[in-house]
């Protein structure tokens, strides 16, 4: 159906915002759960991970109605980076085997109140999709309601 | 000619326009926590009163997508609450209009099937 929105096309779209809530999610999990890591494979502590979230199709409505064919739009998830921008923070643990010759050990640069906070967020955001999912299925539903032959 | 088909063909137009409307609110709301999306909207009710105005058949009206490029450039401007609003009305509009639809057909139904 080249030139139609598919009448599914809502469904996806909102899917794929559930998707990468998810995906963020299932990244702030492994944060939380690596914060206190003091020695990676790489021999450091756990650097925090961050999702890189982009738009798919940014130009497909822009044109005319129905142009956006087999791209319905929505999200996607592009990399999981890692937070270097942030420094590892160093604690005082002389006993602890990671520390160094101050007795310092350098903890992971994860903030867990940060953590929270965007948990927070993509909790609301993942809800957020499922309302327009429903008010989509609902608009669907009154129309086949409606429309009887 | 009659144009039968006339009554309906306007209302399937705001339909149209209705489900592209919800279309594009599910991708702001899917990219509400993209960093720098900004969103877009469906115009088409400008047009609709402009055409009527000019007294132009009102299924001529196209709707289109205009990208909104409001707020500080590089910065998200979906606001979920209004969007989610937005989608309700278009639920409202898209109930409304089918009712539109169903009775444009139950007319042309009785047209034609009375002698």
């Amino acid at each position: 159906m080249k030139g139609m929105q598919g009448v599914f096309t809502g469904f996806d779209i909102a899917a794929s915002g559930m998707r990468t809530e998810m995906q963020r999610a299932e990244v702030v999990a492994a944060n939380v759960a690596n914060m206190h890591v003091t020695k990676g494979p790489d021999g450091l502590p756990y650097r925090r991970r961050t999702v890189v979230v982009e738009e798919t199709a940014p130009s497909g409505f822009a044109a005319v109605l129905g142009s956006v064919g087999a791209a319905p739009g929505g999200t996607r998830v592009v990399r999981v980076a890692t937070d270097t921008s942030t420094p590892f923070v160093p604690r005082f643990d002389p006993g602890h085997p990671h520390a160094d010759a101050n007795g310092f050990v350098l903890m992971s640069n994860v903030d867990i109140f940060k953590e929270m906070v965007d948990m927070a967020v993509i909790q609301r955001s993942f809800e957020a999709n499922i309302a327009s999912m429903q008010a989509y299925r609902g608009m669907l539903q009154t129309a086949l309601q409606n429309i009887r032959v | 000619m009659l144009e039968l088909g006339r009554g309906v063909e306007a209302v399937v137009r705001v339909l149209d326009a209705m489900a592209l409307r919800a279309n594009v609110i599910a991708h702001n709301v899917a990219n509400q926590n993209t960093p720098g999306f900004k969103r877009f909207e469906v115009v088409f009710e400008e047009g609709l009163r402009e055409a009527f105005r000019r007294g132009d058949d009102p299924s001529s009206v196209v709707p289109t997508v205009r990208h909104d490029m409001s707020g500080p450039p590089g910065v998200n401007n979906v606001s979920t609450t209004q969007e989610l609003a937005e989608l309700d009305k278009v639920r409202l509009l898209y109930d409304l209009f089918s009712r539109r639809a169903a009775v444009a057909m139950s007319q042309l139904n009785r047209a034609i099937q009375s002698k």
